[in-house]
């Protein structure tokens, strides 16, 4: 389908609107009806920006929205401020992440403003998504999903939390941030403990936690499962905790064979994910160096 | 390292990061590394440890498209592109050479022993157990979020309440010598007689009577008043009677809020109120079972098994020769299910797999399969119990969501007018979704979208019943005489009240308040509690 006519329009409409916006700003305008004016603006500046969108057009989409969420603001309409901010970084996703970040961080603000912290947090995970993918920057991703966790606690959305907690978990697992990571898993499995449907998952948020004492000190990893095992005992009966043992015998006789016997066999009943690949060979690293490429 | 051999090679183009370009090149795995040389010059433009590789990802970004990502330690991240024959060849052996540094035996002699049975059985239960986990996972997040939505819905309720008593107050005010005003009076003898219908109504013979059964009555609140009489079940009701077949109450059914069943010769009926006792009776008989299979099927949501019944149903699977324990489909369903063995004898399950797969299941995968087994089944029975929990907001919910896509458009006029829609009244119909379909559609325009409701717009006039005048008053708006406006509610006098406001309301700029109604009509709510109420205030 041809779109240029539906950009050639939405660049008169934004023309239109810029017009109008002026002539509010005006003396005379403003005596005569200058909010109307303005109104009308917002509207067409939304027009315009999905006639883009229809076109592709993302970072002019972008920018019309942001220019009726800015119009919003002035006429003191929060709520559709807030809207069009996130419409305006939906449409920037795809084109300029930075920009799109901004304006997510705009509708935030207001958000948290009115006091509406689940959505605000959604947002924050929208960013934190960005930054995750697009941008790679993880040390901000965590930032932001630790920001949307802390939001979704406070308005007891704990699944919610929890599901944020658990990426900064990974991440900083990742970053080599053991002792946070530990603290997350950890608070995470005891959280879920309670929990009649979430139980069955807490062996594997202190398996998670285990494995990060491990690569830390191995001493620490056996303390760490002596404890998980006393305070939650279906631990002990768990495949992952079993695994643990062989790995930490196989660690104190620097047995490397053995080490990857057991990882093998586990593997081979549930495969193991790309996160746990990644903690297990940094501890297979410590037992044989960084001699164990391919042979 | 560039003298070793390579395992593998792709054509493919590689994402310069300082230079925010893509060169094309040839990405090759050795046997250590993975590398990126470029076509032109031959320069390696990346190179990196597989011990270095802490994730491997098939990403679709906007702005690289379907690249395959490499994360090195100290998150660099790699972008691969436009591989050649395809991004999911690449993706697999390189993921499987970087995984192999963690699983392929030291010793290169070592054969890969293939599975035995008990392994894999181990395998598929560890499966089933994983699946079921991820399963309660999603639905206690989906449980929080019913649990936030309907807090949503409250809360808009409440809103809705103090905004119609900011309305009561607007409609008569205190300095208003006259009484009420002509067109109040007017109406709410239109409402009292409309209250009074049901009344009429239920009582008659004209509704087809499912069952009735013999049973002794009391009304709770006038304790130890226990007096012979009858339930009769009808088809959208539940009449208590008394002895001489006076009716004492007579519940509509979507009056009832909730049955509970004590034992299987005993329930209680109750409808719920704000600010008033509740109405609850509660009904003794001998011939109960008949009509509770009959009250299950009608009120399915709404029965409670209480903890005496369940007491009662152990007891009497002990004496299970006994009459009473036979011939009630009902129980017996009920009790099937509270008896599902929990875990299986450890002794039987070892027999049973050592008569199928004797030489293969090790003593070991046994007692591992058992464990599994053991915890398999308290999740499979604490799964479908947060199931049933969720139905209850999911309906409440969907009803209001129902409410909204079922309008079916029609034609508007200009939007932003302060006027209203017409709708015929509707009649208490059984169903929810009845009662839904009966719904007088909103107009098309963006103004009624979720997002932003603001304000009503006239329906045409055929679209109101013939029943129903229609007069101008004497701001020049058309306004219906007796007809409420759009929202699920028959006796929403609320609505009128806003119409009627309407003119004043916009010359006051007061749009804000059109904002919060028209939530009214985009959720249509539902609810006894709520039309209950209403119809106290009207």
């Amino acid at each position: 389908m041809d779109n240029s006519g539906k950009e050639k329009e939405a660049m008169q409409l934004m023309a239109e609107a810029d017009k109008k916006v002026k002539s509010s700003g005006s003396f005379l305008g403003g005596m005569f009806g200058g909010n109307h004016k303005v109104e009308d603006a917002c509207e067409m500046y939304a027009r315009a920006a999905n006639m883009f969108k229809m076109a592709k057009n993302w970072s002019a989409a972008g920018s019309a929205f942001c220019q009726a969420a800015r119009l919003h603001m002035q006429m003191q309409n929060k709520l559709d401020s807030a809207t069009s901010f996130v419409d305006a970084g939906n449409a920037y996703k795809k084109a300029d992440p930075q920009e799109a970040i901004n304006c997510l961080n705009a509708a935030i603000d207001i958000y948290t403003d009115m006091g509406r912290f689940t959505i605000a947090a959604k947002h924050h995970m929208t960013i934190a998504e960005i930054y995750e993918s697009e941008l790679v920057d993880i040390e901000k991703t965590i930032a932001h999903y630790e920001q949307a966790a802390d939001y979704y606690k406070g308005e007891e959305s704990n699944s919610s939390a929890n599901k944020c907690l658990l990426k900064v978990g990974s991440y900083s697992a990742q970053l080599e941030q053991y002792p946070k990571a530990i603290e997350i898993f950890e608070q995470v499995a005891t959280s879920t403990m309670d929990n009649p449907l979430l139980k069955y998952n807490a062996k594997e948020y202190f398996w998670k936690a285990a494995l990060c004492h491990f690569i830390v000190d191995e001493l620490n990893a056996k303390l760490a499962i002596e404890k998980y095992e006393g305070m939650f005992p279906a631990f002990s009966d768990s495949r992952e905790c079993k695994l643990l043992k062989k790995l930490l015998e196989a660690h104190e006789e620097q047995n490397c064979e053995a080490f990857t016997e057991a990882v093998k066999e586990f593997d081979s009943i549930s495969r193991l994910d790309q996160w746990q690949t990644t903690m297990l060979l940094r501890i297979k690293k410590t037992i044989q160096g960084d001699a164990g490429d391919l042979k | 390292m560039s003298q070793e051999i390579s395992i593998h090679s792709w054509p493919g183009s590689y994402f310069i990061n300082s230079e925010k370009r893509w060169a094309s090149g040839i990405l090759s795995l050795t046997r250590t590394t993975l590398c990126f040389t470029s076509e032109q010059k031959h320069e390696n433009l990346a190179s990196l440890r597989l011990s270095r590789i802490m994730e491997i990802k098939m990403e679709a970004s906007s702005l690289i498209f379907s690249a395959l990502t490499v994360l090195e330690q100290g998150n660099i991240k790699h972008w691969f592109g436009s591989l050649r024959p395809c991004r999911i060849a690449v993706y697999h052996v390189l993921e499987h050479f970087w995984r192999e540094r963690l699983l392929s035996p030291t010793d290169p002699h070592g054969v890969k022993a293939p599975l035995s049975k008990g392994q894999e059985l181990i395998s598929l239960i560890s499966g089933a157990q994983r699946r079921l986990e991820d399963t309660g996972k999603v639905l206690n997040h989906q449980g929080e979020q019913f649990d936030n939505m309907i807090q949503g819905l409250d809360k808009i309720e409440s809103d809705l309440h103090v905004a119609d008593k900011l309305l009561s107050e607007l409609e008569c005010p205190s300095w208003w010598p006259f009484g009420k005003l002509p067109w109040k009076s007017h109406q709410e003898a239109k409402s009292e007689a409309a209250a009074k219908v049901p009344y009429t109504k239920v009582s008659g013979k004209g509704q087809k009577v499912i069952i009735s059964i013999p049973a002794i009555v009391s009304h709770v609140g006038n304790t130890g008043n226990m007096k012979p009489g009858s339930l009769m079940v009808l088809v959208s009701s539940l009449e208590v009677q008394d002895a001489n077949g006076q009716l004492l109450h007579c519940f509509e059914k979507e009056e009832v809020d909730d049955i509970h069943v004590h034992s299987p010769y005993e329930i209680s009926v109750r409808h719920r109120f704000i600010g008033k006792p509740d109405i609850c009776f509660r009904v003794l008989s001998a011939r109960m079972t008949e009509a509770l299979s009959v009250l299950e099927m009608q009120y399915k949501k709404k029965i409670e098994i209480t903890r005496d019944y369940a007491a009662f149903q152990a007891t009497l699977a002990t004496r299970s020769g006994s009459p009473e324990g036979g011939g009630n489909i009902w129980s017996a369903g009920h009790g099937q299910q509270t008896e599902v063995p929990v875990e299986v004898p450890a002794g039987e399950l070892t027999q049973l797999q050592l008569h199928v797969l004797q030489p293969t299941v090790t003593e070991a995968e046994a007692q591992e399969l058992k464990q599994r087994n053991r915890v398999s089944p308290l999740q499979d029975r604490e799964l479908p119990h947060a199931l049933t929990r969720q139905p209850e907001p999911e309906d409440k919910w969907t009803t209001q969501t129902l409410a909204q896509e079922e309008k079916p458009p029609h034609p508007s006029p200009s939007p932003g007018m302060p006027c209203c829609d017409i709708k015929p009244h509707v009649e208490q119909s059984p169903s929810a979704h009845e009662r839904v379909n009966l719904v007088a559609p909103p107009p098309t325009s963006d103004h009624l979208a979720p997002s932003r409701p603001v304000s009503y717009a006239l329906a045409p006039p055929t679209f109101g019943s013939s029943k129903h005048p229609q007069l101008f008053d004497s701001t020049g708006f058309l306004r219906p005489i007796s007809s409420p406006l759009i929202s699920c509610h028959s006796t929403s006098a609320m609505e009128l009240r806003i119409f009627r406001y309407a003119p004043f309301l916009h010359l006051f700029g007061c749009s804000r308040l059109f904002l919060l109604f028209g939530y009214t009509s985009v959720l249509g709510h539902s609810g006894s509690a709520s039309d209950a109420r209403r119809r106290s205030i009207a």
